[in-house]
């Protein structure tokens, strides 16, 4: 996967797209405040403004932004693998990350591990009990069996697993997407060998929400794919890439403004201010 | 001063310690024999509300496991057929049939039957029927000889194990894609058979899923 | 020959050419410090140590029980309310995901390592002082490594599938990870445990078949105190069943020449065992830190600065437990000041190499010029969780210090506050290594601050009551030190030490 930097806009459409297609539970602000958000994918906003000495040593009074949508980099050299004490997060044929939540204990260690600190852990019955009853615990009401929760069940994705507390959890690249679409094409090969899924079949929950396409998906081993374009891109860079995780969701890197022919350059970026400042006055 | 233990005490540690281990090897052997579904699942025969018997219809009338079965190679879901599919026949045959009065309420109220579900895998279990029936493997390899059967047994443990075993090796139940629903079919020449199958999941590209997210999302 | 104090002297008359060197060198006199005081001999050390346990129960321990018990509790009720509601109720959250649960498991594992170095690697080493704390200290592993193995256990989400961490045969097709250190922590926890618990109950046998041994003679003598109907059948019952308690577990023994033959031999066998325990426990343990990438835990110091602060902590816990058992009970002449001098000199040498440990991280943090490593350091000395580091640093590292002076290991009140600052700062330490890496790592998007909840504060100080009604319980039945190896490390025991006959 390539996340494109230049063209995301932080809109959150791949938070809100991966959390209805993953079955990912809303854990209330209660829980956020806490530091236990659910989401899979998040956008990382970095303050600065510009000038490398005085942002380590004051909050910007006027920053710019620089944004970074965060998920599972499914790493080809996880440091989450090696950890886990059950084999619950292993690496496929595909070069997945794989998740098997039945398998999990929830020792937790490979949230430790992971540099980009991806994984989210099930610290209640999310899904199973309501928002200002997570603390009660088995006193609380079991919202499989209300006829809301029932309800709720059916708007839930049924090719992902519903997780119950105390398993970890973290983006899958939509792997239910892949299976299916890897399944209708052997399905319809039958007797052949054609059970390659050609480029574009498929998207993933981020990559189809993504209003500005920043998001690419695809097949690394098809030097033709869109992917393996996207990654020929010479912006191409791994984030934390000295660890040598070797992730394979890869950012292509954000450029503002570069040509000094160009009439309004500038060697620094804008800030938000001075970018206003700049705009023809509306009426 | 007097002993206070008899002298046959004497060798007691020993034999409690050997005991200890006899016990604890039984009860890990006894747990991983009797406490799994290779025993507690394999021979399940429930009696269904209707008796419904494989061996009349699928044997001796022959009719094919899709007719009622009928998503089987389309979808990853096998179903089982509504009131309809039985009454395309019953409406003609055996219609004062007592036996088949659960059928013709349930065709005239609109209300399923409700069958005994014998073949069932946790729900963090995602199998695909179609990916399997369209590329060789039949309903006989994981549900046994059903068209033998006059009330339908659990014949496998279809454990993760033993899912694995075919996973991993394809060609030793892999079959040409005509005979799938063929549940009577044996090779004529086993050993040729499987030099026809290693070249098939050559030739047919048959690389099943051996890691977690072939069945596990 | 009559016994003189000049070694010199001695020599005459034994060996001609020796003594002739001797008398010109003239070395001087410096006496060994006696093992154990006023010069007391066996009845006196038989009768005093299981006096402690033939007596009748003192008022202080009912107290102490009661209290320890109602801690204890908290433990119990924090356990149930976790395992039932789920990981939640604890502090941690994104990306903390380790906290108060791992920071105990260590400490308390830590504080064990001590009673089997006494027992094992001091043995080893024929350090004759040890005699009289390794009874206790061993007690005292076994009861931490009790309190250490609830942590690992019960901070996963789903406990009552724990079992998976056993490569037991199953229907999966799957065994667990073998590269991953929780899973040497399993091996390595419980081959600790019980291998510390043979040691401890192989090595008190002789022990027990003394208590054994004067059971009638102790009832004899508390029936004759019995005034009441009452009062005297407790006593017959109480007979009956300290003649069982300590029949059985004295197993037979009847002090005979093959049986120390194979005691010696299997005490041999135990420490030889033990000794590379004591070393590759807390290696492992220290490798749940080491192997993962995280700056500030990502270090190769970790086996020897764990191996060296678990000494250390559990020294000082040794320390905190002893010298009131030496006032109540009036062990002064045992436990003398010379083991205290020795193991404040202990605490002394394991603080010194922590502090080296903690010198030379930041030295190869600024040396190795990786900019995660360097911010690590800097964050743990004046980042959020400075004040944990502080505190750290001088409990640890300034703190032990004191006893260079013989002032600072003679004053007993001053050496037992030092004591428990020591497992303060030891605590500490493992706070500061787990959160602050976790807390401030890689990516600055993550950094978050993370506080125990009253559910984790219960937890961890119920343990405490756990390991005191343990430790209570040992003190009541079982004999509080080897009596039987403090009595042959006296002179009177010594076949050596004066030319006369026995």
């Amino acid at each position: 996967m390539t996340i494109d930097l230049n063209t995301c806009t932080g809109c959150n459409a791949c938070v809100v797209a991966c959390q209805s297609e993953n079955n990912i539970p809303i854990v209330g602000k209660d829980q956020i405040m806490r530091g236990r958000e659910m989401s899979w994918i998040r956008l990382d906003r970095y303050y600065s403004s510009g000038d490398p000495i005085e942002n380590r040593t004051s909050l910007p009074s006027d920053p710019q932004t620089s944004l970074m949508p965060v998920a599972c980099m499914h790493c080809e050299r996880a440091p989450c693998e090696q950890v886990c004490p059950v084999n619950a997060t292993v690496h496929d044929e595909q070069g997945l990350n794989v998740m098997a939540y039945n398998r999990c204990v929830g020792t937790r260690y490979c949230a430790n591990n992971c540099p980009y600190k991806v994984r989210r852990f099930n610290f209640f019955d999310y899904n199973k009990r309501a928002r200002d009853q997570f603390y009660l615990g088995p006193l609380g009401v079991n919202q499989f069996k209300t006829e809301g929760g029932i309800l709720k069940s059916m708007q839930r994705n049924p090719d992902v697993t519903v997780r119950m507390r105390g398993v970890m959890e973290k983006c899958t690249y939509c792997v239910q997407r892949i299976e299916q679409a890897k399944i209708a094409q052997k399905v319809k090969a039958r007797d052949s060998n054609d059970i390659h899924v050609p480029d574009g079949v498929f998207k993933v929950a981020c990559q189809a929400a993504c209003p500005s396409e920043a998001i690419v998906f695809g097949d690394i081993s098809n030097p033709e794919s869109a992917v393996s374009k996207s990654k020929a891109n010479d912006r191409d860079y791994s984030l934390l890439g000295y660890l040598n995780t070797r992730p394979r969701t890869t950012y292509l890197g954000r450029l503002r403004n570069p040509n000094p022919q160009m009439p309004d350059y500038k060697p620094d970026a804008l800030s938000r201010m001075e970018y206003k400042a700049m705009q023809p006055q509306s009426l | 001063m007097a002993n206070i233990f008899p002298k046959w005490s004497n060798a007691l540690p020993a034999k409690v310690v050997l005991a200890f281990f006899v016990l604890a090897v039984s009860a890990v052997a006894g747990v991983t024999y009797y406490f799994t579904p290779a025993y507690s699942r394999v021979g399940y025969m429930p009696t269904q509300p209707v008796a419904f018997n494989h061996y009349l219809h699928a044997e001796q009338l022959g009719l094919d496991c899709r007719y009622c079965h009928s998503f089987v190679d389309v979808s990853g879901h096998s179903n089982v057929p509504d009131a309809a599919s039985c009454m395309a026949c019953h409406s003609q045959v055996r219609r004062e049939s007592p036996l088949l009065a659960p059928v013709r309420e349930s065709y005239a109220s609109g209300m399923p039957i409700e069958w005994v579900r014998i073949h069932q895998v946790p729900d963090y279990v995602y199998f695909n029927h179609a990916v399997h029936v369209n590329r060789g493997i039949s309903c006989v390899e994981c549900h046994g000889n059903v068209n033998q059967m006059e009330v339908v047994w659990h014949d496998k443990p279809l454990t993760m194990a033993w899912c694995l075993e075919c996973h991993r090796a394809p060609e030793l139940a892999i079959r040409p894609l005509d005979q799938v629903y063929n549940l009577n079919w044996t090779p004529d020449n086993p050993h040729a058979h499987l030099e026809w199958a290693v070249e098939a999941v050559v030739n047919w590209n048959v690389n099943p899923p051996q890691s977690c997210s072939g069945c596990h999302r | 020959m009559s016994h003189s104090s000049n070694p010199s002297d001695a020599a005459v008359g034994h060996h001609g050419a020796a003594a002739a060197v001797l008398k010109e060198v003239r070395p001087a006199n410096m006496p060994r410090r006696p093992i154990v005081e006023n010069n007391r001999d066996f009845a006196w050390i038989t009768d005093k140590v299981c006096g402690i346990a033939e007596g009748k129960t003192p008022r202080w321990w009912w107290i102490a029980f009661i209290m320890s018990c109602m801690i204890a509790s908290f433990t119990l009720f924090g356990l149930i309310y976790l395992v039932s509601t789920g990981v939640g109720v604890w502090g941690l959250r994104s990306p903390i995901m380790w906290g108060w649960a791992i920071v105990n498991f260590v400490f308390w594992i830590g504080i064990g390592h001590a009673g089997t170095l006494i027992s094992a690697i001091l043995c080893l080493l024929k350090q004759k002082w040890r005699t009289s704390i390794n009874r206790a200290a061993e007690a005292m592993t076994i009861f931490a490594v009790a309190c250490a193995g609830i942590f690992p256990l019960f901070h996963v989400g789903r406990v009552w599938f724990a079992w998976w961490l056993f490569p037991i045969p199953n229907h999966n097709a799957i065994w667990p990870n073998f590269r991953s250190p929780l899973e040497w922590d399993v091996f390595a926890v419980s081959t600790y445990g019980t291998v510390s618990l043979l040691f401890w109950y192989m090595g008190m046998i002789p022990d027990l078949a003394t208590m054994r041994d004067r059971t009638r003679m102790v009832f004899e003598k508390r029936y004759a105190e019995a005034k009441t109907k009452t009062a005297q059948a407790f006593e017959r019952f109480f007979f009956t069943f300290r003649q069982y308690f300590y029949g059985i577990l004295a197993m037979g023994w009847r002090g005979s020449n093959r049986h120390w033959s194979n005691y010696e031999m299997a005490y041999l066998l135990l420490a030889g065992l033990s000794t590379p325990l004591v070393l590759s426990v807390h290696t492992v343990v220290s490798f749940d830190f080491a192997v993962s990438h995280l700056p500030g835990w990502h270090a190769t110091i970790f086996p020897p600065y764990f191996v060296a602060g678990a000494i250390f902590s559990g020294f000082g816990m040794v320390l905190t437990l002893m010298l009131p058992l030496r006032a109540l009970f009036g062990l002064q002449d045992l436990i003398t000041q010379y083991h205290i001098d020795c193991m404040c000199k202990i605490c002394l040498a394991t603080g010194t190499m922590v502090g080296y440990a903690y010198a030379a991280e930041f030295f190869i943090a600024w040396y190795g010029a990786n900019a995660f490593e360097g911010f690590a350091f800097v964050n743990r000395a004046f980042g959020q969780y400075a004040w944990a580091y502080w505190i750290m640093i001088t409990c640890n590292v300034i703190s032990p210090q004191f006893f260079w002076t013989r002032w600072g290991r003679e004053n007993l009140w001053f050496v037992w506050i030092l004591s428990i600052f020591i497992n303060i700062g030891m605590w500490f330490e493992r706070f500061v290594i787990t959160v602050t890496s976790l807390a401030n790592d890689f990516l600055p998007a993550n950094w978050d601050y993370y506080s125990p909840t009253a559910v984790d504060i219960f937890t961890f100080f119920g343990t405490f009551g756990l390991f005191s009604v343990l430790f209570l319980l040992f003190i009541r039945f079982l004999p509080l030190l080897a009596f039987a190896e403090i009595k042959s490390v006296t002179k009177q025991a010594d076949a050596h030490a004066h030319g006369e006959h026995h």
